[in-house]
């Protein structure tokens, strides 16, 4: 665990002041609230929430694959291509049904979903699927990449590749057609990998194959992951880098070490405590009271403020707090950690 | 909590789905979703069942509740020093027995009906099993409420407009309502968000002190499993492989389907690197179970004679009091490691 040292500074794809929105006649969701985010090439980051903070959100807005209504209202995402040095496309001003989007999303990105029964066709074999990706991503012929996909489809670990290629996904168990879709994800040797929650409809037992796989393949292909969870403990076993999201905002994001040695966010606090430990018994457990907002609430001051046990009464109802970085690369969005506050004692 | 004093037994249970096919819907198979599984569940005590999807937890805790009947076994229900065969129960007296045994279940947005106010499903039961009148009724359900954490003035409103983790808690509520003694918890955490777990696992752990409840706790879920239960059934395609408490399950396994099962769970620590078992092939078909112990196929220490026949769950444990049982050829010989080897 050394992912200090491992992490590059060439950053593949930022996130600047980001804000989607959901217009329905009810009222405006705000999903993704003012969110500055890093992902470095090479590294495997992790986005932790609860449903609803707005994880997926932030990760299809990055492929430019929000659901409708949904829309980028402010901020701008960028992607530097690898190995061209000082390129920079604005993805949030691409069309994102235009051509230059969906070559990048044949090429350079890709995703894998939670489940895989409704993100993959039922009515094509697994192969035909991936030599389809394939195909759009780089020029092979068919033959050529059928045999590419055997390769791949042996890499995620299906035993007898070259008779389950012409299976359909109704004959795969859970965890072999998650695999059938890393495979598919993978098809396009991407740059940047987001995995959106792939393990929390499979079992344990397959969840520990499956993020071990996750991790091997992002060393061996030297790909970006982005990995999209409401659970710490996989988090723990596959980020090197953890943001944590509350209610649309980025309350908190550092390095794996930093988020569960020294958490400095009430809500990160909150979350680590709620999860009983394997090892010790007999902790009650520490539960964060209350509920989460409603999304078409409006929160004055810190959203996380109804919850949490520290506020403070004048300052934490006031505004957001803004972002600072209270160590090095460990950043937080609380005011107890503002110089602000220490002024005012 | 060794005390041996049982509000549920259950012995040999076998619940067995006939499959049928061809033009004659002729029957082909059988699926054996419980298969010969035996165990107690004494008063006030937690027992948690855990296994992967597929192997017969929440139709265990369904054939409990007399909701599926069961295809051969006898289920025993403890009421006072009486001693009630659940499997014979008909008419009246099962719903006698619904007084006592209720059942939690895991989606709280599909068990509670949107069309009903929080007051007529929490009272429910009482106006069905117990002859209380409106205003009697209304004043209880208000009670229940304030005890589940939920504002009694909140009695009128419908489901929609609680959140999930709230939803749970009128599902207790109603669970509640009749003073049970036993309750089937089928995964009621696994559909909530990681901050209203634990509300809602301390609510169940403060309920069990207040009113002695016994709770089957079904799930999947190691760590929560852990922390709630006194004994632990690991369930294996539709078997028990390894039943003991707690604490010896975690240090001490004999099975080791439960050795893979513990060195699985990722923790939520940062320098701890998951070193999973890893299980090769899948979880068999229900329908076509390989012969011997069924988990020979995935085994690490397999040997002839696990093809061939088939382990018993025994008692491998030290003393009188504190049994371990386990369904292993070589639970003695083998030397599994433990939750603190992972």
């Amino acid at each position: 665990m050394t992912a200090a040292v491992k992490k590059t500074d060439t950053k593949l794809i930022e996130l600047s002041n980001l804000h989607v929105n959901f217009k329905y006649r009810q009222g405006t969701v705000r999903a993704v609230k003012e969110a500055n985010l890093d992902i470095f090439s090479g590294e495997s980051l992790g986005l932790v929430g609860e449903s609803g903070s707005g994880k997926s959100v932030t990760a299809q807005s990055i492929l430019g694959i929000i659901p409708t209504p949904g829309e980028i209202a402010e901020g701008e995402i960028y992607y530097f291509p690898e190995g061209e040095d000082g390129k920079r496309i604005t993805l949030s001003d691409l069309k994102s049904k235009g051509k230059e989007f969906r070559h990048l999303r044949a090429r350079k990105f890709s995703i894998i979903f939670q489940e895989p029964m409704s993100a993959l066709s039922p009515i094509h074999t697994i192969g035909n699927q991936i030599i389809e990706a394939m195909m759009l991503a780089r020029s092979v012929n068919k033959k050529e990449a059928r045999n590419e996909a055997v390769k791949l489809l042996r890499k995620v670990g299906i035993p007898k590749a070259e008779e389950r290629i012409d299976e359909y996904t109704f004959n795969l168990s859970g965890g072999m057609r998650q695999r059938a879709m890393i495979a598919m994800a993978l098809a396009g040797e991407p740059e940047f990998l987001i995995a959106d929650e792939p393990t929390t409809a499979i079992d344990v037992t397959i969840q520990a194959q499956i993020l071990e796989l996750l991790e091997n393949l992002q060393k061996d292909f030297g790909m970006s992951l982005m990995m999209i969870t409401h659970d710490l403990g996989v988090i723990a076993a596959v980020a090197e880098r953890v943001a944590v999201m509350y209610n649309g905002y980025i309350v908190e994001k550092a390095f794996l070490e930093n988020i569960f040695n020294n958490p400095l966010h009430p809500y990160t606090k909150g979350l680590i405590n709620s999860i009983p430990d394997i090892k010790k018994t007999d902790r009650k457990l520490v539960s964060i009271e209350g509920v989460v907002p409603h999304p078409y609430a409006r929160i004055k001051g810190c959203d996380f403020r109804p919850r949490c046990e520290k506020s403070i009464e004048g300052i934490c109802d006031q505004s957001f707090p803004s972002e600072i970085e209270c160590e090095k690369d460990h950043f937080v969005r609380c005011y107890l950690y503002n110089e602000l506050e220490d002024d005012k004692k | 909590m060794n005390v041996d004093n049982p509000v549920l037994e259950i012995r040999n249970l076998k619940k067995y789905f006939p499959r049928y096919s061809g033009i004659f819907r002729r029957k082909t198979g059988e699926v054996k979703a419980v298969d010969d599984i035996s165990f107690k569940i004494n008063s006030g005590e937690t027992l948690g069942l855990v296994g992967e999807s597929g192997c017969g937890k929440t139709t265990t805790g369904r054939t409990i509740m007399r909701d599926l009947d069961p295809t051969a076994g006898e289920i025993y229900f403890h009421d006072n020093g009486k001693v009630i065969d659940v499997v014979k129960l008909e008419g009246e007296k099962l719903r006698e027995y619904w007084k006592k045994a209720r059942m939690i279940f895991q989606d709280p947005y599909s068990s509670l009906n949107p069309r009903m106010t929080v007051l007529n499903i929490v009272g429910e039961p009482l106006k069905c099993l117990k002859s209380m009148s409106e205003k009697e009724i209304k004043n209880k359900v208000r009670n229940l409420l304030e005890t589940v954490g939920l504002d009694a003035r909140h009695a009128e409103r419908y489901p929609f407009s609680f959140s999930g983790g709230q939803r749970q808690r009128i599902g207790i509520a109603r669970a509640l309502a009749l003073d049970p003694e036993l309750i089937v918890c089928d995964e009621p955490v696994s559909a909530l968000d990681v901050s209203l777990q634990a509300q809602v696992i301390n609510l169940l752990e403060e309920l069990q002190e207040e009113f002695k409840l016994a709770y089957l706790f079904i799930a999947h879920d190691l760590g929560i499993v852990k922390h709630i239960s006194d004994r632990i059934a690991v369930m294996y395609v539709g078997k028990l492989v390894e039943v003991t408490d707690a604490e010896t399950l975690f240090n001490f396994p004999l099975h080791p389907y439960t050795e893979a099962l513990l060195s699985s769970v990722p923790r939520p620590e940062a320098d701890y690197e998951l070193n999973a078992i890893s299980l090769e092939g899948e979880v068999p078909d229900p329908l076509d179970r390989p012969p011997g112990c069924c988990f020979h196929p995935r085994c690490r220490y397999s040997q002839e004679i696990c093809i061939n026949q088939e382990p018993e769950l025994k008692n491998y444990g030290q003393n009188e009091k504190n049994p371990h049982f386990a369904a292993c050829h070589f639970a003695q010989e083998i030397n599994l490691r433990n939750i603190d080897d992972f």
